[in-house]
């Protein structure tokens, strides 16, 4: 997304990035990641994603928040059933959103048809890897970068995840 | 799989936790004379089933149950044995799901560990203890942090913040 000169309101807390990395990890990316890698480890496949569009509605400090990818993995691009409680999160946003939408939208139909979210017609040059232990990767969904998508290791914030995931019997779950 | 996966964000509780709630309901629809209590909450008309259920200590309350039957065990624990359906996923989260769940007005490392270990109860049905809390209260916040990126959506921060908000 675009970035400028943008400081979160104090209310939010000096750690506040801190403790929103944290939080996020706690709830539901450390066992994301967990999860992947069971699969993989069981030689099943996983296919495993960070959405990374920032759809309208959000404010530069509140980043990419929970549910903003909903809209996408259904395609609804004119935001049916958002109003009265939330805008068209496509308000105002370039094609490039909208064309995200359908991607995504088309890569989980192929999924759901096929266990293969790949190799369906009009596919574009981005390939979604299957989740290895070896070299752990993961799609990002963004409308800013060119094809929309691109494969990441998914190794980032590796120490505080384990350790998250280690306590996951001291957290009853 | 989204908004989740098999691990919860929540702790889990067991049917002794939810027995005293379920008897509340119970009570409070009239039910409780009933051989079949269930069915009874089944047959309740909608006003009377919905005051009952629609209070605070009551309606933030459905979780899924560890029953040994329905749910096994702690979803981590049947991950870990191999029991689960082996079946193709598509699992994802978003850049900044803690934007949407963290504690907000965290100043201070130390404020951050009684968080996480008190009032930062999302997470933990019962907060963890100071036992086994030990470990990442001992670990330096930095290294749980960095990098930071992805996601990085404070490229810069105005004073007075900057000094630490990258932690």
């Amino acid at each position: 997304m675009t970035l400028g000169c943008a400081a979160a309101p104090a209310s939010s807390g000096a750690l506040y990035r801190f403790t929103a990395a944290y939080a996020g990890d706690a709830v539901f990316i450390a066992n994301r990641r967990l999860q992947c890698q069971t699969w993989a480890a069981a030689g099943v496949p996983a296919y495993c994603y960070r959405f990374n569009a920032q759809p309208y509605g959000n404010t530069i400090y509140s980043g990419v928040p929970h549910f903003q990818e909903i809209a996408f993995v259904f395609d609804n691009p004119t935001g049916l059933g958002y109003a009265p409680a939330a805008p068209n999160p496509f308000t105002g946003k370039p094609q490039s959103f909208f064309d995200l939408a359908t991607l995504m939208s088309k890569t989980w139909a192929s999924f759901i048809n096929s266990g293969d979210p790949n190799g369906w017609i009009g596919q574009g040059p981005v390939s979604w890897p299957e989740y290895s232990l070896s070299a752990p990767q993961d799609i990002v969904w963004d409308a800013n970068v060119t094809n929309l998508a691109y494969a990441e290791a998914d190794t980032w914030r590796a120490e505080g995840i384990e350790l998250i995931n280690s306590f996951n019997v001291a957290y009853q779950r | 799989m989204e908004s989740g996966n098999s691990i919860p964000y929540s702790g889990l509780q067991g049917s002794d936790h939810y027995q005293p709630i379920y008897n509340t309901i119970v009570n409070a629809t009239g039910c409780h004379d009933a051989i079949d209590t269930l069915q009874c909450l089944r047959e309740a008309p909608f006003n009377t089933l919905n005051a009952a259920i629609n209070v605070s200590r009551i309606s933030s309350a459905w979780y899924p149950v560890v029953d040994g039957d329905f749910i096994a065990k702690y979803p981590s624990i049947q991950l870990a044995n191999g029991e689960f359906l082996h079946v193709p996923i598509i699992d994802g989260a978003n850049s900044d799901e803690g934007v949407s769940f963290g504690p907000r007005g965290i100043n201070t490392s130390a404020q951050f560990e009684s968080a996480i270990t008190g009032a930062y109860s999302l997470l933990l049905t019962h907060p963890l203890s100071s036992t086994n809390i030990s470990q990442p209260a001992q670990s330096p916040p930095e290294s749980l942090s960095l990098p930071l990126s992805p996601p990085s959506w404070y490229p810069h921060i105005s004073p007075p913040i900057s000094a630490i908000l990258h932690r």
